[in-house]
């Protein structure tokens, strides 16, 4: 196992609803937020939820909190999971490039809101996944493919 | 608010017939195949519909019989239901040798491989309104004849199809989804009568009236139910109108205490529905979903139609969490940029 491994888990049920709007927004970047909990230093992601942003171009998604938080209180109304809540973000890329110095700085910044690490979700359109655990005080930053995309790695 | 749309998902499968409608359809298929090869009924001009809940997709499991209309569109005011029920009865024993019985207005084929019945109802044009309803057997007198009376039960099929293309969650119709869920709460709540179909009517009226316009199955549920909760103390003496047949309405086997007894369950259940919907503690709301939808009926393991979600007890707590830290309930403030 891995560090990513130990790091994080994925339902496949996200990368699935995350590579459809992906080819639904593309040519333009789309994103949104997702919902899971900690157990042990671990994140388990069970939901993704695109939060549209109008301004959304084939470079750049925001995620702005008023759009964010609406729609993580009703996917909690709808999911039905006492423990969900929100854990990262996820965006595409449409192009087969990777994650951005500009991410890692939003996840970082987000992530020194929480007490435990967020995670970063970036879709490209090979239909890899990449990953980036924000550092914490039992790890460093930790990047790599999730288990399902076509190739894998950590960094 | 808790609207727990992916559990309600899966009760609306649980609830959802699906081999029933298999084999309802293949009991269908050879009664009106062993019909329209008759010789006398096909000069009575037979045409076939189905009818009933099954019909209109919006019966629940378990579906115990299908009725099927049997139009006759040549036969004129003089034919004789008791004569046509005999010669229908004889096609059909021909055909089901010992699962046949001849009813008050129709006949009735028992599938025991099945565990279903196929109700054959035999009906003639209007005499008054030929072009637009149908009249069946009312009542049989020893001499044959008949009263007859007025039905147009294809005009509810038509009706549902369009109630459920005028009333959307997100692209899907959702009026077919609540009648079931209205059709299960009465089988839950109510003792015995009213039956499904008066259920069925009210939840008409209550979508016609209200227009609602909801994001979720829960809401929709909420403001059908008080609807319909409203409405029932206003016809302990005479039904709802129906939605089929101008100037008539809906008749019950129903006493007036029992009309009255279902007003106050099913003001107990819209109460309940609407604490459901408010309840911010997700088990707890889970929980009041649960006792409102009860148990699958008439199955052989009978099965909450709504199950609570994995990270509940059965009581509507929720599971120890030990090192599990549950996710924020608010997102990042600002906005963040991602390139």
């Amino acid at each position: 196992m891995n560090d990513l491994d130990q790091a994080l888990q994925v339902a496949a049920e996200v990368t699935s609803t995350i590579a459809a709007a992906a080819a639904a927004a593309h040519p333009r970047e789309t994103g949104g937020v997702l919902l899971g909990w900690w157990l042990d230093e671990r994140i388990m992601v069970h939901h993704a939820v695109e939060v549209p942003d109008p301004d959304a171009t084939q470079g750049s998604w925001v995620r702005d909190y008023d759009t964010a938080q609406v729609a993580l209180q009703e996917a909690l109304g709808d999911q039905g999971h006492p423990w969900l809540g929100y854990v990262g973000d996820w965006h595409s890329h449409p192009a087969n490039f990777g994650t951005s110095s500009q991410d890692l700085t939003s996840i970082q910044r987000a992530a020194n809101q929480y007490d435990h690490p967020l995670v970063l979700l970036v879709h490209r359109t090979d239909g890899v996944v990449e990953a980036v655990i924000t550092a914490s005080a039992n790890h460093p930053l930790i990047r790599g493919l999730i288990p399902d995309s076509p190739e894998r790695g950590t960094t | 608010m808790a609207t727990l749309a992916t559990q309600f998902k899966a009760a609306l499968s649980r609830i959802e017939p699906k081999v029933d409608a298999e084999n309802a359809a293949e009991a269908h298929k050879l009664v009106t195949a062993a019909l329209k090869a008759d010789d006398k009924l096909k000069k009575l001009g037979i045409s076939t519909f189905i009818i009933g809940s099954y019909g209109r997709d919006v019966s629940i499991k378990r579906v115990k019989d299908v009725d099927v209309f049997m139009r006759l569109e040549k036969a004129t005011d003089s034919l004789r239901p008791s004569e046509i029920l005999d010669h229908v009865n004889d096609v059909l024993e021909d055909v089901f040798p010992g699962q046949v019985t001849r009813q008050h207005r129709s006949v009735m084929i028992e599938f025991p491989d099945f565990d279903l019945s196929v109700d054959v109802v035999i009906a003639r044009p209007c005499v008054d309104h030929p072009t637009e309803h149908w009249q069946i057997p009312e009542k049989i007198e020893e001499d044959g004849r008949a009263s007859w009376i007025e039905t147009n039960p294809i005009k509810m099929s038509e009706l549902t199809n369009k109630a459920n293309d005028d009333f959307l969650l997100s692209t899907d119709g959702v009026y077919v989804p609540l009648v079931k869920l209205i059709r299960q709460i009465r089988r839950t709540w109510v003792d015995e009568q009213p039956g499904g179909y008066y259920f069925e009517v009210l939840a008409y009226h209550a979508f016609q009236d209200l227009e609602p316009d909801k994001n979720t199955v829960a809401e929709y549920l909420c403001v059908i139910l008080r609807e319909i909760a409203d409405r029932l103390p206003d016809y302990v003496t005479d039904g709802p109108d129906d939605p089929t047949l101008d100037e008539h309405t809906i008749t019950t086997k129903a006493t007036k205490e029992q009309i009255e007894a279902a007003a106050e369950r099913i003001a107990e259940a819209a109460q309940l529905a609407e604490d459901a919907l408010e309840d911010k503690d997700i088990c707890a709301s889970a929980l009041k979903w649960q006792e409102l939808l009860g148990k699958t009926q008439q199955t052989k393991e009978p099965e909450f139609v709504f199950a609570l979600p994995e990270a509940c007890n059965a009581d509507g707590t929720e599971k120890p969490r030990g090192a599990l830290v549950k996710g924020a309930p608010a997102v990042p403030a600002g906005r963040d940029r991602y390139a």
